[in-house]
């Protein structure tokens, strides 16, 4: 048999011969082995994706953490809103400044000419003499509510709205599960 | 030619048939060559993420998992047998020279057979199999001529 061999092949092409006859595979093999490296593939770039979406998501805080962070602006939006219903909601005192500059210099003018005249002495203004004036409480209360509203529904420093970054979160959410849908690979 | 990329395992099919074609060349076609194959690519698998294109290709880098793969699995080499004439007979040609010559293969000492395996069943370049023995590109072109030289006269001498 091995006679037969050699008439149909000379020793000389060995190397064609070898590569001739080279084992293939079987096809089934082949199939299986590859289908388990894509599955391994996907598995591998798993926590690559995991990571790009932290990334993005401290990419998307980042800003706000520099205008004093989300949690911040959400504590002082809650305490202007306090602050102005407390100011609504008390009422104000009315402080009654006993010795003012004013009063000192225009006091009850008969009284204290006459004492000048008769005593040549400066005397102590007497308190009850002097008008009340009063601090605060004048302010228009309704002001101050609209104030402490604008302020909550902006960012800090810059002033725009606290509205842009969450609409701009969510689009980027959005686009994300949209990606994720598209780059999953189809049920075979 | 397989490309080198960062992941080996970009195009796995041809990667599988240098793989195949290496460890049949060093055991023999058959299950045992099926599950060797698989052992060595199962493990490549699980360590794709320390390869390094700076070091290889991804053949080559997998044909140095599977020559552990047959070193571990303490397989002794096939023993020279003799293809028996009804065999001879009742098959095609084609499938007769291929028995033939894996015959004249098992009588090989075990380095001609792993030269031979690795740049006709891998089909590396000299230059590859001397990057993955460690060995000079001319060093191994020589030892690939001795290899071949005693193949020849193996067949010649079953002749």
């Amino acid at each position: 048999m091995i006679g037969r061999f050699s008439r149909r092949h000379s020793s000389d092409n060995i190397e064609d011969l070898l590569r001739r006859y080279r084992p293939e595979p079987n096809e089934e093999l082949v199939t299986r082995l590859a289908a388990r490296s894509r599955i391994s593939a996907s598995r591998l770039g798993r926590p690559f994706r995991l990571a790009l979406a932290a990334a993005l998501g401290i990419f998307l805080l980042v800003p706000l953490a520099a205008f004093g962070s989300a949690a911040d602006e959400a504590v002082s939006a809650g305490k202007s809103a306090v602050s102005a219903v407390t100011r609504v909601s008390k009422p104000n005192e009315v402080r009654v400044i006993e010795r003012s500059a004013a009063a000192v210099q225009y006091g009850d003018d008969d009284d204290n000419g006459e004492d000048e005249e008769e005593n040549g002495e400066e005397e102590e203004i007497e308190s009850e003499s002097t008008p009340p004036v009063t601090v605060a409480g004048e302010q228009d209360e309704e002001e101050i509510v609209a104030a402490a509203g604008d302020e909550a529904e902006t960012l800090p420093t810059t002033g725009l709205s606290l509205w842009l970054p969450v609409f701009g979160g969510l689009a980027l959410l959005l686009a994300g599960v949209l990606l994720l849908r598209r780059g999953r690979p189809s049920e075979r | 030619v397989i490309r080198r990329s960062r992941d080996p395992f970009d195009r796995p099919e041809q990667l599988l048939r240098g793989l195949y074609g290496y460890v049949a060349y060093r055991v023999g076609s058959g299950p045992e060559a099926e599950d060797l194959t698989s052992a060595a690519f199962e493990r490549g698998l699980r360590y794709r993420a320390s390869y390094d294109p700076s070091r290889g290709s991804p053949l080559t880098w997998l044909i140095g998992i599977a020559r552990r793969e047959i070193t571990d699995s303490m397989r002794t080499p096939d023993s020279a047998f003799a293809v028996p004439e009804l065999f001879a007979e009742s098959h095609e040609p084609a499938v007769v020279d291929k028995v033939v010559l894996h015959e004249a293969l098992t009588r090989l000492p075990s380095r001609d057979r792993d030269l031979i395996a690795l740049r006709y069943g891998a089909e590396l370049s000299a230059k590859e199999i001397a990057e993955l023995l460690g060995e000079t590109t001319n060093g191994v072109e020589v030892a690939l001529h001795r290899a071949r030289a005693r193949l020849r006269a193996e067949l010649e001498i079953a002749a």
